[in-house]
């Protein structure tokens, strides 16, 4: 068996999540190798594309948004 | 002489331009140099494996000079002679179309007629009374592609989108999701990682309908063709099925077997039979991961509802190849570790695209299925993708839609179609010609596997007809199915207005009213990544196919040629007409739409633009201790998928079909389709309905294989390339027409009284293409092959139906699509006669008299096709383009 842990299992590709400071950011790719985000501003995806490790900070700091 | 050296991306891979006083010269592979990282490095049975230090492109992206400055350029917007700009577009001659002429007119006299009609038309029917289509790949780079600048343009206009099929695979599209999921990536099965699985397990590699060496260029390159050789030098056995012994195929088997066209499902049932009467399948893998299987196997040993023992006896009558071969073909494979398949990203074998092609793929899949598909050398895999790959590096594919200057990120604003109203692809004549027509299927149905069953009809009600078509790159005659029923549907008076935007002049653009030149790769800006499709898009990491990654900013080498312009600039200049420039261009220019492609991805913490733009490309390189997953170990060794293919049912090892395993006995086609006939609950070989079965065969004895092409990608290089036609088995040069080779056995060319270079008519009811023989025991015995995609339609009478000569085969293909509820097209199910051609060799004018008239009124010194072809008006060209750049002419 490869990684027990699987980026993919838990961020949900397109889904919407929080940072603590209030950003809201949209997941874009979500696969066994990457989580990358884009931050959303007024609806829209602004900015660079972040990359980010599951197991960093601030991903474990992102919470799913309604 | 002041030498620069460009780099660009085209059909058939990276590249490198040297240009000297703005003309090109030289056309190169790309080297890398040694600030490049290192290539990846496999370790396999005492040997250790790494690429070759460069770019490996396919021989027709060496052709791109001859293709820029080629005979066939449309140089000028031309206007058809005999149209007449009605007021209520009736009486515009549309019956003339393709046998009329054309008049130089300047870009302000075109644009504006195409905004007044756009106008005009939307105003009197409504939006949807625009439609519009691309062509497949005609230019390579993420602003030009038409998921960019062509979508964002469309969709912003609001037109009634044409649904593409999946013309190269149809069969594992349509048919293969039934049995084991994958609808995501169109029906394809995953390969990550699966080289290295290869070089180190495989014994048996298993090329069905399957000519990697072919087919792989136009879309990767050769950089695959090295796996192939080390797999050889390994040992590895190599068995091609084909009625083609194709051009792999005779380098690289250890055997060929050539079943007759259409019947290969009933060779997997003859192998099926073998292993299970003599128990050779892995029995523990079938137990804990197929469904109804037993049902399956009782069909086919005899059990079933047609009480027909399914034999390799039984399979020689259909296939012709012989019970003992079949055999030792099963056990050959049931006691190696096999890999193999078909028709996927490499392969595109035509079996994929007959009227049993969907059964077929089903039964591949299961047949793997039954010898443990996922475990190491076992696999269906075609020695084309599933290199390494640094996953880490993220940079966009043309079919992702993080990567389109239509869509957001790469936009400021996404652009959205208002219109919902849709046409099909290989039925767009019928529903203009009928005005209506009916169909399932949503195109290329990633989304769901439901989407296939979706329920189309045209007009959608409440909309109206179509009235205007704008056609974008390549030519459908040479790719799509009886398309002498285009010239019907261009000559109908039902489409009051035709614009045809293209680099060349295809044997599509000479039935337009308004021609826009376009300019070709090599003279605008762009930016791009080889053979990747995105891993957002369709069949995701597809650039597992290539050694290298590399991403390319494809520079400018030389200014468009004559008056033609860039794809972006003529979808501008119409927005603005139209009085939404700045919303399209949202105030970027091509180049800067190539910076938002780099600072939206990866590229920009690798690379800054400035040292990109200066070095031209981008090796990613490939972690030294690169995580492997395997495709498909994940389910079978049962646990999450691992692979970058994620669905929510696969963190339960399941895979995508409604009972998460292999069903040989599909519920899904019971939940949705139970009564259709040509794509069963029950995967069976069903006799063609156009096959030699059928009646029709026994007036056409011969089956026709159009396999994609050796000597171009698509429609884009034949027709204007003319170095690919001295190239004696692609086309043979006669009297200023490059007929193309059509091959036939030696035992049937005798009795025809066909010789080996003889003229030679392929007929049947729909048409008739004179092409030259060659006489060959590569080709079984009952069939005709004749490479597909010409993008040179030349019928001796233009604008009828009449005899072709430049070898557009399609012409001859039924319109028919696989069934009534599967809507994928079967070229290869095409019956027809020959003969030797015994009649006046056509002397007739060739297309080219309309380009040259409106060449010679633009400048009466202008150098004519014939002699660009001949080369001796290329000369001319150069000349005229230094004299330009020195300011002295216009060009």
């Amino acid at each position: 068996m490869a990684n027990s842990v699987m980026v993919q299992h838990l961020f949900k590709l397109g889904g919407f999540y929080k940072a603590p400071d209030g950003k809201l950011y949209k997941v874009v790719v979500s696969d066994v190798f990457n989580i990358r985000l884009f931050e959303i501003a007024d609806g829209n995806m602004t900015g660079p594309m972040i990359k980010i490790r599951y197991d960093d900070d601030f991903a474990k700091s992102l919470v799913e948004a309604e | 002489m002041a030498e620069k050296v460009t780099h660009s991306i085209c059909v058939g891979g990276p590249i490198a331009i040297h240009t000297v006083d703005g003309v090109i010269r030289r056309v190169r592979p790309i080297v890398f140099d040694r600030n490049d990282p290192p290539g990846w490095v496999i370790k396999a049975r005492g040997h250790e494996f790494t690429p070759n230090r460069k770019a490996q492109p396919a021989f027709i992206a060496l052709t791109e000079k001859n293709r820029a400055y080629s005979y066939d350029r449309i140089r000028y917007p031309m206007i058809r002679e005999d149209f007449a700009e009605t007021p209520d577009g009736q009486n515009r001659n549309t019956q003339n179309r393709g046998k009329s002429g054309y008049r130089r007119a300047t870009w302000d006299e075109a644009l504006d007629l195409v905004v007044r009609e756009v106008k005009r038309l939307q105003e009197k029917y409504g939006k949807e009374t625009v439609t519009a289509c691309t062509g497949s790949h005609h230019s390579w780079g993420l602003v030009g592609y038409k998921l960019s600048a062509f979508a964002r343009f469309f969709r912003m206009l609001g037109y009634t989108e044409i649904k593409d099929n999946p013309d190269s695979w149809e069969g594992f599209t349509w048919g293969a999701p039934h049995t084991y999921g994958y609808y995501w990536r169109l029906g394809g099965t995953e390969a990550f990682d699966l080289l290295e699985d290869a070089l180190q397990n495989v014994e048996t590699m298993i090329m069905w309908s399957h000519d990697p060496d072919t087919t792989r260029g136009g879309y990767a390159g050769n950089e695959s063709t090295m796996w192939r050789h080390w797999l050889d030098d390994l040992g590895v056995a190599f068995i091609y099925i084909d009625p083609y012994n194709n051009f792999s195929s005779v380098k690289q088997a250890d055997k060929w077997f050539g079943p007759r066209p259409g019947t290969d499902a009933a060779l997997c049932e003859g192998i099926a039979h073998v292993w299970l009467t003599e128990g050779t399948y892995d029995k523990e893998y079938i137990a804990k991961h197929a469904h109804r299987f037993d049902e399956w196997a009782d069909y086919i040993l005899g059990n079933g509802a047609d009480r027909l023992p399914k034999t390799p006896k039984w399979a020689e009558g259909e296939t012709g190849i012989p019970a003992a071969d079949i055999k030792a073909l099963a056990r050959r494979w049931a006691s190696t570790k096999t890999m193999g398949g078909s028709g996927l990203r490499g392969g595109f074998g035509g079996v994929c695209r007959t009227a049993n092609g969907t059964e077929f793929a089903r039964l591949m899949v299961q047949l793997f299925a039954m010898q443990g598909m996922g475990k190491p050398g076992q696999n269906i895999w075609v020695g084309t993708t599933g290199a390494p790959m640094d996953y880490g590096f993220w940079f966009g594919g043309y079919s992702d839609p993080l990567s389109q200057i239509a869509n957001q990120p790469i936009a400021d604003v996404t652009a959205v179609n208002s219109v919902t109203q849709k046409l099909y692809r290989p039925n767009v004549p019928d529903a203009i010609l009928d005005g209506h027509y009916e169909w399932y299927g949503e195109g290329f149905c990633g989304g769901g596997i439901d989407l296939e069953f979706t329920e189309n009809i045209y007009p959608k009600p409440g909309c109206s007809k179509v009235h205007m078509f704008w056609r974008y790159g390549g030519t459908f005659m040479g790719t799509m199915l009886d398309t002498n029923k285009w010239i019907k549907m261009y000559q109908s008076p039902e489409l009051e207005f035709v614009v045809n935007q293209d680099i060349h002049f295809h044997g599509e653009a000479r039935f337009a009213d308004v021609i826009l030149p376009a300019c070709s790769n090599l003279e605008r800006y762009d930016i791009g990544e080889l053979c990747n499709s995105g891993n957002g898009g369709y069949q995701s990491h597809s650039q597992t196919g290539n050694s290298w990654q590399v991403v390319v900013f494809q520079d400018k080498a030389i200014e468009p040629l004559w008056e033609s312009r860039s794809d972006y600039w003529i979808f501008s200049q119409v927005a603005a007409r139209l009085g939404w420039g700045d919303k399209y261009t949202e105030g970027r220019t091509e180049l800067d739409w190539c910076k938002r492609f780099w600072e939206k991805s990866d590229l920009c913490s690798r690379i800054s633009w400035e040292e990109f733009t200066e070095k031209g490309y981008y090796v990613a390189g490939v972690p030294e201790n690169w995580e492997r997953h395997p495709g498909f170990r994940w389910f079978a060794e049962g646990f999450p998928c691992d692979t970058p293919n994620h669905k929510p049912f696969q963190e339960e090892g399941k895979l995508g079909t409604f009972t998460g395993k292999f069903e040989f006995v599909s519920e899904s086609l019971l939940y949705w389709a139970p009564h259709d006939e040509a794509r069963t609950p029950i995967a069976t070989y069903k006799h063609s309905w156009e096959g030699h079965h059928s009646i029709k065969a026994k007036k056409y004895p011969f089956h026709l294989i159009t396999p994609h092409p050796r000597f171009d990608y698509h429609t884009q290089h034949n027709s204007s390339t003319p170095w690919i036609w001295e190239i004696p088995e692609n086309r043979r040069y006669i009297d200023g027409n490059p007929y193309l080779v059509a091959r036939i056995h030696p035992k049937k060319a005798e009795e025809k009284g066909i010789a080996d270079g003889d003229m030679i008519l392929l007929f049947n009811e729909r048409g008739s293409v004179l092409c030259v023989a060659r006489v060959t025991y590569r080709v079984e015995e009952n069939t005709i092959h004749a490479y597909g995609s010409s993008g040179i339609y030349n019928p001796v009478e233009p604008g009828t139906a009449s005899m072709d000569i430049g070898g557009c085969v399609n012409v001859l293909s039924p319109g028919r699509l696989m069934g009534d509820m599967v809507p994928g097209m079967a070229p290869n199910s095409t019956l027809l006669d020959v003969c030797k051609y015994d009649g006046e060799m056509p002397r007739t004018q060739y297309f080219e008299y309309k380009l040259d008239k409106v060449a010679k009124e633009a400048d009466p010194d202008a150098e004519t096709c014939v002699e660009i072809i001949e080369g001796h008006g290329f000369e001319k060209i150069q000349a005229k383009v230094k004299s330009a750049l020195a300011g002295k002419v216009a060009i």
